[in-house]
């Protein structure tokens, strides 16, 4: 997977999640939580969204891996 | 006959009076060169004279204390207060000298005297000319107090005030002065007591006076209309109140509505409540109702049904039984006490269709959210009443259903609209229930009653147990327990009938057995047959305000919202006397149980912490029945199913708190997949009705932002709120020795009208001992 290909899907996943946020207002570096105001289970619902549409299994302690934008986009590339 | 209207069918009164009675004069502002403030008298100066029409200066403690004098004198003074108003300036004449003198006297002294003044709203003058204060008249012994309705009674009414011994204050409705009517040519006197049934009815009594007669008698028309026979009383005299005629209509009728534009607290209608509880509780089939004024003032009365506010129909909600043509509507539900108005955005159905209980069958937009409505009635869509984009009050009709399986009331022709709703046949049953098979419900109502499901016979599709056949059972086999919701007129008429009211089910208010319920209950089981809802009540809607751009529409929203929320929390602060208590909670098991549990499981069967913190509040509410429940009327119901409230944000700002159902009995797992997928339906305004109206105590969960802890606001009419903060790790003191532990703070706000301290320390530290043994919950 190519990072523009995460990214893709982050987007799309996001937009089911929480339809108003916008990842593009994050910047690479920005934690999504905190940015698009996510509360643990919009969080958990993007990380569910993730391996739907991806197959990876996050382990509960990856998490914080996934924290910003260009962490959770590096983290699916990692893994496949 | 001639045409008059009230205003010249009084001065005509008090021509005639002075014409065969020399010793009767008039005295007030502007009543001679000016022709009296509302017209009453004018003319009369030309044809009497300034001895006999006499203007006053603005005193009225001056000159009614003069018009008192003149009766004494043995005059016969007819006095004009402008408006019931400013004769709060004479009041002390009236209450300790009018009123008293006979009884300070020994009887010796009487006060033959009129005191004429304009009441009620409706003419956009103002506060100060517009309260209705006859309640605070009727308050007082020694008065006669009148409220002619019609212009036979203004006319007729006058003569017997004017004989009277004593003073009589006669109220004249300011929106009635331009009624227009005929007069017979010789009048009749008309007795100044007693009430009077100006329309006969069956189903329900209202009762008026004054100027709310005319919108009783409007209402009732629309009724009718609806198939409802509405009687409408009139006072006429409010002191003394005919609470006899009151009584015989409603022992007719057992239930009754009270119009009036006066303030609620201390007001005319709430002496009719009153001795209507009194008088005729056994035979009430719902609770006695009252008209409501809208806003702080009179003045700011919307004129839609004569300036009294009341929306005629709608106030017939909450007696069901009779209204056969009712019972199919479907209406603007409310989705939580703050919810005033909302806009359907789309309809899921379309005329013809047919939809099942529970079907979901339109989007409304509320100023917090758009939820899923669900529909409470099968039946086949007759009508959609209002059209997408349509703003509507709650309880507006939104569309109209004609009950039971399509077709089958016309073959069996032999219901017409207005005969009492019977039960559903046992097939309707089965399909009504169809969508609830396997449903957990199911199972807790089983677990709840102590029912082996293996026991239960289906009756479902394919043999499946559905929710009516556990309902059955629990019918059948065993008793309720707790009290059961009943009106005092359903108790009679189940003695009477030798019914048990326990194996009735309930289709009043909030489930209560009504007298219709008793009866359809004893009817044999062959007569039944589906009802149909010809000439359903329409409402009428005002048009949508056209819908500006995105940015302005988006700024209004929020505005709207705020509002809500605002308007919401201030009557928490206002009317909830509450009490808060917090403790701080052990979380070590509670987390390294779910982190070793978490580590085996797949991402989508993961647990959250705060699905535990809302399991174990669930359970524990449960054995605290104080704070699960609603506050109605300033009385607790404890609600026996708790539904926990979740508070959640709205990204943008805002908070909405719907509901997950039954929270006790799901299983964590249950509880996860629930709460996620309403997080989620939250998020993309896919929330349902039914997950907006009855959260019986909410929660909320602010750990997440890492605040320590949350004291919160109370949402009416609910009367708990538990906040969970931050479970983080903290200095823990155990055995003398210092160490860090998870833990969380975890605060209650309760209701002290409900329950004291002690019962919501009970409250927090069962939730405590829940969340030390983690893997029971």
């Amino acid at each position: 997977m190519t990072r523009d290909e995460a990214m893709g899907i982050m987007r799309d996943v996001l937009h089911q999640v929480a339809p108003e946020a916008d990842l593009e207002e994050v910047g690479r570096e920005g934690v999504m939580a905190e940015a698009l105001d996510l509360d643990s289970l919009d969080f958990l619902n993007f990380m569910i969204g993730l391996h739907e549409r991806t197959g990876i299994e996050i382990p509960e302690l990856d998490y914080p891996q996934l924290a910003t934008v260009e962490g959770c986009a590096a983290y699916l590339v990692a893994q496949t | 006959m001639s045409a008059c209207t009230y205003r010249e069918a009084i001065r005509e009164a008090i021509r005639q009076a002075m014409l065969a009675d020399e010793r009767v004069f008039c005295m007030g502002e502007d009543i001679g060169h000016y022709g009296g403030c509302y017209a009453v008298t004018l003319g009369l100066l030309e044809e009497f004279g300034p001895e006999r029409i006499r203007d006053t200066p603005l005193s009225e403690s001056a000159f009614v204390g003069a018009g008192i004098g003149a009766a004494l004198g043995g005059q016969r003074p007819i006095v004009e207060l402008m408006t019931v108003n400013f004769s709060l300036l004479a009041l002390d004449q009236i209450l300790n000298n009018a009123a008293t003198l006979r009884y300070m006297s020994g009887g010796q002294l009487s006060v033959p005297l009129v005191i004429r003044m304009a009441t009620g709203a409706g003419r956009q003058v103002a506060a100060q000319h517009s309260h209705s204060l006859e309640g605070w008249y009727a308050h007082i012994p020694g008065l006669r107090v009148l409220t002619p309705a019609t212009i036979e009674d203004a006319r007729g009414m006058f003569q017997p005030a004017l004989e009277d011994p004593d003073p009589v204050i006669i109220f004249e409705h300011a929106g009635l002065y331009n009624e227009k009517g005929d007069l017979p040519d010789d009048p009749k006197t008309v007795a100044i007591e007693g009430a009077v049934a100006r329309r006969e009815g069956q189903d329900v009594t209202l009762v008026a006076y004054g100027g709310t007669v005319r919108v009783a008698l409007g209402a009732a028309e629309e009724l009718a209309a609806a198939g409802v026979s509405a009687e409408v009383v009139d006072l006429r005299c409010l002191r003394p109140l005919d609470s006899v005629t009151v009584a015989a209509s409603v022992t007719k009728t057992h239930s009754v509505i009270v119009l009036d534009e006066g303030w609620r607290t201390g007001s005319v209608s709430a002496e009719v409540a009153s001795r209507v509880s009194e008088d005729c509780f056994y035979d009430l089939d719902a609770p006695v109702a009252r008209s409501r004024v809208h806003g702080r003032g009179p003045h700011s009365l919307r004129q839609t049904s004569g300036g009294c506010g009341l929306a005629p129909g709608g106030r017939c909600r909450g007696r069901r039984a009779p209204a056969g043509g009712l019972m199919g509507d479907f209406h603007m539900p409310s989705l939580g006490a703050d919810m005033e108005v909302g806009r359907v955005t789309e309809w899921l159905v379309k005329v013809g269709d047919e939809v099942k209980r529970g079907d979901i069958v339109a989007d409304v937009e509320t100023e917090k959210s758009t939820i899923e409505v669900e529909i409470f009635e099968s039946g086949v869509i007759e009508a959609i009443v209002v059209p997408v984009g349509e703003e509507v009050p709650v309880g507006a009709v939104l569309a109209r259903v004609r009950s039971g399986a399509s077709g089958s009331a016309e073959a069996s022709g032999t219901v017409p609209a207005a005969t009492e709703p019977t039960p559903p046949t046992e097939r309707e049953a089965t399909t009504i229930m169809a969508s609830a098979v396997r449903s957990p419900i199911v199972r807790h109502l089983a677990a709840e009653s102590g029912l082996d499901l293996n026991a239960i016979t289906g009756t479902g599709e394919g043999g499946v147990i559905t929710r009516h056949d556990v309902e059955q059972a629990v019918a059948a086999g065993q008793s309720r327990t707790g009290r059961l919701r009943s009106s005092p007129r359903a108790r009679a008429v189940a003695a009477e009938l030798g019914v048990d009211l326990n194996t009735v089910q309930g289709t009043g208010p909030r489930g209560a057995v009504t007298e219709g319920d008793v009866r359809k209950f004893n009817v044999p089981r062959g007569r039944v047959a589906a009802s149909s809802n010809e000439g359903a009540v329409t409402a009428v809607v005002p048009e949508a305000p056209a819908s500006a751009g995105p940015t302005s529409d988006a700024t209004a929203k929020q505005t709207a919202l705020r509002r809500a929320i605002g308007e919401l929390m201030a009557r928490s602060k206002r009317e909830i006397p509450r009490y808060y208590l917090s403790t701080t909670i052990d979380m070590r098991k509670a987390s390294e149980w779910l982190e070793h549990l978490n580590a085996g499981r797949s991402i989508t069967d993961r647990i959250v912490m705060p699905v535990l913190l809302l399991k174990a509040t669930a359970r524990a509410v449960a054995t605290v029945p104080e704070m699960n429940g609603f506050m109605v009327h300033g009385q607790f119901e404890a609600s026996t199913a708790v539904h926990v409230g979740v508070a959640i944000s709205l990204r943008g700002g805002g908070v909405i708190a719907p509901a997950i159902h039954d929270r006790a009995a799901l299983r964590l797992d249950e509880l996860m997949v629930a709460l996620r997928d309403l997080v989620k339906r939250t998020r993309l305004g896919r929330l349902r009705s039914s997950e907006m109206s009855d959260p019986t105590i909410t929660l909320t969960n602010l750990g997440d932002l890492g605040v320590d802890q949350v004291v919160g606001v109370i949402y009416p009419p609910q009367v708990a709120l538990v906040g969970f903060g931050k479970v983080t790790e903290r200095p823990w003191a155990e055995g003398g020795l210092l160490g860090a532990r998870s833990t969380v703070t975890a605060t209650l706000a309760a209701d002290h009208r409900v329950s004291d301290g002690h019962r919501g320390g009970l409250f927090l530290s069962k939730i405590d001992h829940l969340l030390q043994a983690p893997e029971d919950l």
